[in-house]
């Protein structure tokens, strides 16, 4: 599977109300350039997880419009990455990485298997693990095979659903570096939910507040690429830090 | 990985509890039986039941191995009728309304009440025998597998939908590896019930030939007051049971392990 070339989200006026009535985006905007990431945080509910599944095409809008339509592009131009690793206990590692390939009908099974493996690798998933099964791997290594099955297909558009908040510390640091790595390597557009603002910053271009279904603020983010952890130290860091901190916090209320 | 072995002197250990249970028993029995005289048509003591047991050993062990063959063609029958129903059931909530209480009540209706009929319609054999075997094992295989193919983890739904899977590669890679695990269950359940079923089966059949079954020659020894016969017989059925339910546990172990904890082992 090529490469996809990056492509733009854009999205207007962006509404979903569900069954109980309840409007959880009420006009979002949103422009995420193609090859550019965006980081979405706010309070928990306030609809992050919604607009990206709207993103994917997993929830249907009730006003607004999406591009790319999910229906409009190929099976595997999208990615998404669930909070949970996700992976289906019957299959070993390395068939949990061809399944999007498997289902999107891509080439033969040797060139499908080469493909899992060479994205196993590129997330650091030893060698020797690869005909594991998920309840023999540890939670960083399910959410690298979980990271690799959506990159597998090469997509255009990465969506990641606060993928590394069941992780200590310690291994969200190393998952959010390696995920740096990968963006800086091969450039997708791609938004990522989180609520943990110091992730926001690393992995946004730009990190959007969420304030009562709408985006209340953008804040742009000027740290030089790559912005690996030790950004984390520096002044500018911390400006940011605080800028998004003050838009949370105002979000809040 | 390999899943840890229990060593075989630990399962002795923990069989030993059950073993002098059952040994304080027969011998409790033996005393019984002797010290208030009991007649052996009431109560037949232990000794009396394994001379007719060692006796009888050629029509027990045929008769043994008449009914093992229906009751495993019941369980597998259930099983094959009981995915395929419930793969149907999964595909529409439609179908599933309509036909579901029906099924229920296949389940309700006293097997004792519905097994004349059955060799009014399927004759004096042990094709009817199979048939009120499968009938009774085919409800828990039923339930479960409808129950397992719809419960399925919301993220994995997501994925699928993600890479827009269609409903057969939906079904095959993802619900019935989901349903694998209620499939173990549901097997487990039934195959003792295959084995209720195939008895009752040949209580009715063997009433109007000569078929060779546990529950035939259960029936006729009863009816000739060989009760030391009728218990060998009863403790044969039940060792029947037994054994099925060893071999469902040992082939959902092997076989569904990895659909159930994904060790793949």
């Amino acid at each position: 599977m090529n490469a996809s070339s990056a492509t733009p989200i854009s999205c207007r006026r962006v509404g979903v109300r569900f069954a109980d009535g309840r409007d959880v985006l009420a006009g979002v905007d949103l422009d995420v350039p193609a090859g550019r990431s965006v980081a979405l945080v706010g309070p928990s509910g306030c609809g992050k997880t919604t607009l990206l599944r709207c993103i994917a095409g997993l929830q249907p809008l009730s006003a607004g419009t999406i591009e790319p339509r999910p229906e409009a592009v190929s099976a595997g131009t999208m990615a998404y990455v669930f909070q949970e690793p996700a992976l289906l206990p019957w299959l070993d590692a390395v068939h949990n990485v061809m399944l999007p390939l498997d289902l999107v009908g891509h080439g033969a099974a040797s060139e499908r298997r080469a493909m899992a493996e060479h994205w196993l690798a590129e997330v650091g998933f030893s060698a020797g693990d690869l005909g594991k099964y998920p309840g023999e791997l540890s939670g960083g290594m399910k959410m690298r095979v979980s990271l690799a099955r959506a990159l597998v297909t090469e997509p255009a558009i990465l969506l990641l659903d606060e993928p590394f908040a069941a992780l200590d510390d310690l291994l969200r640091s190393r998952l959010t570096e390696l995920l740096l790595t990968l963006h800086a390597r091969h450039p997708r557009t791609m938004v990522l939910v989180t609520h943990n603002i110091a992730e926001a910053i690393l992995v946004g271009d730009d990190v959007c507040v969420f304030d009562h279904g709408r985006i209340g603020s953008r804040v742009a983010v000027d740290l030089p690429a790559p912005r690996l952890a030790q950004a984390r130290g520096g002044a500018a860091f911390g400006r940011l830090y605080g800028a998004v901190s003050d838009a949370l916090a105002e979000a809040a209320r | 990985m390999s899943r840890a072995r229990i060593p075989w002197t630990q399962l002795v250990v923990e069989a030993l509890p059950a073993a002098a249970v059952a040994t304080g028993l027969i011998a409790f029995w033996q005393f019984a039986v002797n010290h208030w005289q009991v007649p052996a048509y009431l109560l037949p003591s232990p000794v009396q039941v394994a001379t007719a047991l060692w006796e009888k050993r050629d029509v027990l062990f045929h008769a043994f191995w008449v009914t093992a063959r229906a009751a495993l063609a019941g369980l597998v029958a259930a099983a094959l009728v009981g995915m395929l129903l419930a793969i149907l059931f999964s595909q529409s909530r439609m179908i599933r309304t309509a036909f579901y209480p029906y099924v229920v009540f296949l389940q309700t209706v006293p097997i004792v009440a519905i097994a004349p009929l059955l060799i009014t319609w399927s004759g004096y054999g042990q094709r009817t025998v199979i048939l009120v075997s499968t009938i009774i094992a085919l409800f828990p295989i039923l339930s479960n597998v409808t129950a397992g193919l719809l419960a399925l983890d919301p993220n994995h739904r997501d994925l699928f939908r993600l890479y827009r899977a269609g409903r057969w590669p939906t079904l095959l890679r993802l619900r019935l590896p989901t349903a694998m695990g209620h499939l173990a269950l549901g097997l487990r359940i039934s195959c003792g019930l295959a084995v209720i079923g195939a008895i009752v089966g040949e209580f009715f059949v063997g009433r109007g030939s000569d078929f060779p079954g546990l529950g035939a020659v259960m029936d006729r020894w009863l009816a000739m007051g060989k009760t030391d016969a009728l218990i060998a017989a009863v403790l044969l059925s039940s060792l029947l049971g037994l054994l099925m339910f060893a071999a469902v546990n040992l082939l959902t172990d092997r076989v569904l392990q990895k659909y159930v904890q994904g060790t793949g082992d």
